[in-house]
């Protein structure tokens, strides 16, 4: 298991992959930036907290959702397809057991996950403290932002983005397996979060049960939840979607050593 | 002392296609076996189910006494199957190094020596994705015989090599059935086949037939 640990990391977590996730943290300041005039209402960590306080404009921050988690699934969806298109045959025979390859891929995506969201809020913590206006007016009264201090802000935020892009994840790792085929699974997985955004805008009594968009903090405002229901929902989520992976891993596997994935085009 | 590959019976089905029908085979001593064979007789799927990549759907596989399939895979085997993967950017020495890691039973000076014996530069600092077809295909029969097994399976080794190639490939093939492994090799080339094997097999709608013997000494 360690061996295949390092293997993975070796190949998922490079520079390349760690620059692209930070970059779409980067992007996501500078648009919040831009679209309030480079004045953020408020200072400090409670302005970094801000930039990742989506959405302020519904349409308009679906965009800067998918711009954070779309880096997350296609760095993972372009790993799985590399690996089931030449690489897994290999592995396999060098590991000697399949599902220990699956089950160290799923470790590695997790710690890749959290190091990309630690570097995006390190990122936006840099953006935030050079932005950073302390603005004249109170954005929004009696928002989180008047209750809850920053520090606890931005765990809170931590916390549910990570879960949010585990979740994105783990659906992209799902339907690639279901469908062998990582374009139609990426497209699936993008339509299921819009199609999430929509249901929580419709319907807003569902949010805390929407674990795809907890990370969408400033959601929390329309329909409250704690940080702990949201917690638990989430790692619910997360633990279905590893034991429907791990199942369709097993029934699928011999279609992946005999076909590998489905070629795009 | 236990048979290479003994093959019981087998038979593979899949979404209702039978692509192995009551394969029996035995191999005893090493040597080079061939399998001859339309694209699509079943060559590949043999070989895989001989690899434990695939469980046969009844009958049994064991290769050294044991029985594999099922997430069980052969001990001292190394496979190459259609063009094999390697990590893009990586150099051929560390993609195999990469490899290794993962059993971590051979050295970086075997890594070296084993892409010397396929005719490869173990220095050179290209990544792969510069490397031709046939360098490719090299690279893939170094990384299946870098930890030196008994049991090598071939799939269309000679598959995108130039005639120098070829003939270094058959050289090597020779050189391993020198040194006592056992080799299945699949081929389209009727004269890699002739060369090479000491007994050889037909595969035709998922049938294994003898085809042709030689003295296996």
């Amino acid at each position: 298991m360690g061996n295949l640990l390092r293997y993975h990391y070796r190949l998922l977590i490079c520079t390349p992959t760690l620059l692209v996730v930070p970059a779409a943290f980067l992007l996501n300041a500078v648009i919040a930036g831009i679209s309030n005039d480079w004045k953020l209402p408020y200072s400090g960590l409670k302005s970094v907290a801000f930039l990742l306080y989506l959405p302020t404009n519904p349409s308009f921050d679906l965009v800067r959702w998918l711009l954070i988690l779309t880096p997350y699934l296609l760095i993972t969806g372009l790993y799985l397809h590399d690996e089931f298109t030449g690489r897994f045959v290999n592995v396999s025979i060098q590991s000697k057991r399949s599902t220990l390859w699956l089950d160290s891929f799923l470790i590695v995506m997790t710690l890749f996950i959290t190091v990309g969201t630690i570097l995006g809020f390190c990122i936006n913590m840099m953006a935030g403290f050079l932005i950073n206006d302390g603005g004249e007016a109170v954005w929004m009264e009696g928002s989180m932002f008047e209750k809850v201090n920053a520090v606890n802000l931005l765990v809170r935020e931590f916390i549910l983005m990570n879960g949010s892009a585990m979740i994105a994840v783990l659906t992209n790792i799902l339907l690639t397996l279901l469908f062998r085929n990582m374009g139609v699974a990426t497209l699936l997985t993008v339509t299921s979060i819009i199609v999430s955004f929509a249901v929580a805008r419709l319907a807003t009594p569902l949010i805390p049960w929407l674990p795809i968009n907890m990370g969408l903090t400033a959601f929390n405002e329309i329909q409250p939840f704690s940080l702990f229901h949201g917690t638990t929902v989430s790692v619910a989520m997360i633990v279905i979607l590893i034991a429907l992976i791990r199942l369709v891993f097993r029934y699928r596997l011999e279609s992946l050593f005999i076909e590998g994935l489905k070629q795009e085009g | 002392m236990p048979m290479i590959i003994e093959i019981n019976h087998v038979t593979k089905t899949v979404k209702g296609n039978d692509l192995l029908k009551d394969i029996d085979l035995r191999i005893t001593k090493p040597g080079v076996y061939g399998v001859i064979g339309r694209n699509g007789s079943g060559k590949s799927v043999l070989f895989k189910t001989i690899a434990g990549l695939l469980r046969p759907t009844t009958g049994e596989v064991k290769v050294f006494g044991e029985k594999v399939g099922n997430g069980r895979f052969p001990k001292h085997f190394g496979a190459l199957f259609d063009l094999p993967g390697f990590v893009p950017r990586y150099t051929a020495f560390n993609n195999l190094k990469l490899l290794a890691s993962i059993r971590g039973i051979i050295s970086t000076e075997d890594i070296r020596q084993v892409i010397s014996k396929v005719g490869l530069d173990p220095d050179d600092r290209r990544p792969v994705k510069k490397y031709s077809y046939g360098m490719r295909q090299r690279l893939g029969i170094a990384q299946a015989i870098m930890e030196n097994p008994s049991l090598l399976i071939l799939d269309e080794p000679m598959n995108g090599l130039d005639e120098t190639g070829v003939e270094e490939i058959r050289g090597m093939i020779l050189e391993f059935k020198k040194q006592g492994m056992t080799v299945l090799i699949a081929s389209h080339n009727s004269e890699d086949i002739k060369l090479l094997c000491d007994q050889v097999y037909r595969m035709d709608q998922g049938k294994l037939t003898l085809h042709q013997t030689e003295t296996v000494s």
